[in-house]
C-alpha cells in the first residue's frame, strides 16, 4: 500500500514513456510535486487526474521516439522494397519467357524495379554511404515518374489492368518512402533513439 | 548571429536562472508554471522537453544530486545556464527591444 504515492501503475506507466536519462529525474520531480502539493492541496482523486496530465503530457514525445525510427529504418520501406524486388523480377521472368511483341523495352523496365529495390534496401543496410544513399534517392525519380506514366496510361486507356495498377501504386509508395526517408538518414545516423 | 531562442525556452532559461543554485526540475516546473498564471495550461511533458532541448543545444549544463525521502529517494537534476544560455538570452531580449523601439502601444485598430 502507498498511501501518499502516486498509484504504482501510473509511476510504472511514466517510467516506460520516460527516456532512460530522465526516468528517475522527471519520476521523483512529479513524485515530490503530488505528495509535498498536490495531495494536501487537491485531494486524493484530484490529485490522481493531475498526476494522469502530466503523464499524458509525455505521451507524444515517446511516440516520436518510437515511431520516428521505425519509419525511417524500419520494415515499411524494406517490405516494399523486396516485394518489388519480387514483382520485378516476376515481371522480367515472364517476359523472356512469353516474348511479346517489344517484350524488350518491357524487360528493361522490370530490371530498373528490381535494381532500384536492391539499391534503396542496400542504402537502408549500409546507410552511413552517402553516395550509395544519393543514387538510391536519384533512381527513385525515374521511378516514380515511369509509375505515374504507367497509372496515366492505364486510366487513359481502354483496358484496366490489375497488377500494373498494384505495382505502379506500390513503386510510388516505395519512391515516396525513399525520398523521404535516405535523405535523413544521415541526421540520425549518430544518434540513439533514446535521446529523441 | 545566432539562432534565436523560441518564447518558451526563453521562460525555461529565466525560470532556471531566476531559481539560481535551486533549479532542479520540479522547481523549474512550478516557476513556469507559477509564471503562466495558469498551471493547468503547461504540462511537465513541455517544460523537460524544453530543458532537454536547450541542454543539448549547450544553453543549461546539469548535475545530479542525491534523491530525498520526499520523491522516493530519486536522484534529481539541478540546471544551471552556461554561458552561451546568457549570450543566448541577452541576444533574445536585445531583439526583442530593438523590435519594440519606436512602437505605438495599444496600437490604433481601424473597424
Amino acid at each position: 500500500m502507498r498511501p501518499a504515492a502516486p498509484p504504482l501503475f501510473l509511476d510504472r506507466l511514466l517510467l516506460f514513456l520516460l527516456p532512460p536519462r530522465d526516468r528517475e529525474t522527471v519520476s521523483g520531480d512529479l513524485y515530490e510535486e503530488f505528495v509535498e502539493a498536490k495531495l494536501p492541496e487537491l485531494g486524493r482523486f484530484k490529485a490522481h487526474l493531475w498526476y494522469m496530465r502530466q503523464l499524458l503530457s509525455f505521451v507524444p514525445r515517446k511516440a516520436v521516439a518510437v515511431f520516428l525510427p521505425i519509419l525511417l529504418h524500419g520494415p515499411a520501406l524494406r517490405i516494399l522494397c523486396c516485394c518489388s524486388a519480387l514483382a520485378g523480377g516476376w515481371l522480367g521472368m515472364m517476359d523472356l519467357l512469353l516474348r511479346h511483341p517489344g517484350y524488350g523495352s518491357q524487360l528493361v523496365i522490370a530490371t530498373t524495379i528490381v535494381v532500384q529495390a536492391l539499391l534503396t534496401l542496400a542504402a537502408l543496410r549500409f546507410y552511413r554511404n552517402g553516395g550509395l544513399r544519393v543514387v538510391a534517392i536519384a533512381g527513385s525519380l525515374p521511378l516514380l515518374w515511369l509509375s505515374i506514366s504507367a497509372l496515366k496510361a492505364m486510366f487513359g486507356g481502354a483496358q484496366f489492368e490489375g497488377y500494373v495498377l498494384l505495382i505502379s501504386l506500390a513503386l510510388i509508395a516505395q519512391a515516396v518512402l525513399t525520398l523521404s526517408t535516405l535523405p535523413r538518414l544521415r541526421t540520425f545516423a549518430g544518434k540513439s533513439h533514446d535521446t529523441l | 548571429m545566432a539562432e534565436l531562442l523560441g518564447t518558451f525556452e526563453q521562460i525555461v532559461l529565466l525560470a532556471v536562472l531566476g531559481l539560481e543554485e535551486e533549479a532542479y526540475g520540479r522547481a523549474v516546473l512550478r516557476d513556469v508554471q507559477s509564471a503562466s498564471g495558469d498551471s493547468r495550461s503547461i504540462s511537465a511533458g513541455a517544460v523537460y522537453a524544453t530543458l532537454d532541448r536547450v541542454e543539448a543545444k549547450g544553453l543549461l549544463s546539469s548535475r545530479i544530486e542525491e534523491g530525498t525521502p520526499a520523491r522516493g529517494g530519486r536522484v534529481r537534476r539541478f540546471y544551471r545556464l552556461t554561458p552561451a544560455g546568457a549570450v543566448a538570452l541577452s541576444e533574445a531580449r536585445k531583439t526583442l527591444e530593438t523590435m519594440w523601439q519606436g512602437k505605438r502601444w495599444p496600437p490604433e485598430v481601424s473597424a
